[in-house]
């Protein structure tokens, strides 16, 4: 009766998905050639992305799914690619997380060793072995490489690359997803 | 009481899934040269209107063979902005081999975010109708992203029957 009157909903709707945090990026940027974790938020734009986790770390973890349009592709493609929060466990060896070095993976890309042909970057990471609190946090997805690559030479690119492209964009979602049922 | 009042959503409703329906195609079919073209559409219900819920559409479509560098590929429902630069353009995007045998695979990602901030004539509550196509931003002829969608043994003898799957997510604001 309590919850009829304060209209709130049964406990039992407290699992599944609690928030979702939407980022679009249709901004063209040329990417830069990095060593080190300076490319951590590259595949980005140079930013990370801030939201706001509303549960405790026992209560909910962190789940992303986006695609990240690039065209050109200058290196080989093994270049330590990275997907984290708050720049945890971005060095090359770092064992303190639930995974070994470079975030722990997550992103990807894929694509012709071409300057003008497109390459796929992807991103898809559980976060549900990792401790991260309630507040706000940032999520960046990039590279830790040990000399200057990058692997798109435009992140986002339009028109001005190609007359056949229209404006194309970033899209990623973030999920807080509840532990609980 | 006082939230009934107010009249905003407790925390827990906000992005709650309310509809998900899932699409799954394994015929391979020749993508046809075009200016414009169709790759892969279909159709569900949308339960509430546009200041209630957004769309995500998220999907792989896997191709074969190479054609068209760029060619403006988008994802839409019915009644998108079909301008140049539209949003429709956005979180859609594909790459692979730039080679021509049946080998040479391509992969077609959308994750498109449809929501109310620039896209509300695409999430009107009703019937709605979704598609993946391209549309080259030159007007240019003659286009296409890869030259067979869902390939198969066709194409090389190794491959099985791929396909692709669709998913409509339909969430709560």
């Amino acid at each position: 009766m309590a919850r009829n009157l304060l209209n709130l909903p049964a406990s039992g709707d407290e699992g599944g998905i609690i928030k979702i945090t939407t980022w679009k990026n249709e901004s063209r940027y040329s990417m830069s050639a990095t060593s080190g974790t300076s490319g951590r938020n590259e595949f980005l734009g140079n930013q990370g992305i801030t939201f706001i986790k509303e549960k405790s770390n026992s209560d909910s973890y962190i789940f992303v799914t986006g695609v990240i349009p690039g065209l050109g592709m200058p290196n080989y493609p093994q270049i330590g690619c990275m997907c984290t929060i708050d720049d945890l466990y971005v060095g090359y060896g770092d064992t303190n997380g639930p995974r070994t070095g470079a975030g722990g993976g997550g992103m990807f890309y894929c694509g012709p060793d071409k300057s003008n042909e497109g390459n796929l970057g992807l991103v898809h990471k559980s976060f549900k072995e990792w401790t991260i609190a309630a507040g706000t946090h940032t999520l960046t997805a990039g590279w830790n490489a040990n000399s200057n690559v990058r692997p798109f030479i435009i992140l986002n690119p339009n028109s001005a690359d190609q007359n056949r492209f229209h404006q194309t964009a970033s899209h990623i979602c973030i999920y807080e997803i509840s532990k609980t049922a | 009481m006082a939230r009934k009042i107010i009249g905003t959503k407790p925390a827990i409703e906000r992005d709650k899934l309310i509809n998900v329906t899932h699409f799954w195609n394994n015929s391979r079919s020749d993508v046809n040269n075009s200016a414009n073209g169709t790759l892969w559409s279909g159709s569900f219900t949308k339960l509430k209107d546009a200041n209630e819920s957004w769309i995500l559409m998220d999907g792989m479509l896997p191709g074969s063979r190479n054609y068209s560098d760029q060619c403006g590929t988008f994802a839409e429902l019915n009644g998108a902005d079909t301008n140049n630069d539209a949003p429709r353009y956005e979180g859609i995007y594909y790459a692979g081999v730039n080679e021509d045998p049946g080998w040479a695979r391509f992969i077609l990602q959308v994750h498109r975010i449809i929501k109310n901030d620039d896209s509300a004539q695409e999430l009107a509550a009703g019937s709605r109708t979704w598609k993946v196509g391209w549309y080259p931003r030159n007007g240019g002829s003659g286009e296409k992203p890869f030259r067979v969608l869902n390939p198969n043994s066709n194409e090389d003898s190794r491959n099985q029957q791929y396909g692709s799957y669709m998913s409509i997510w339909e969430y709560r604001y």
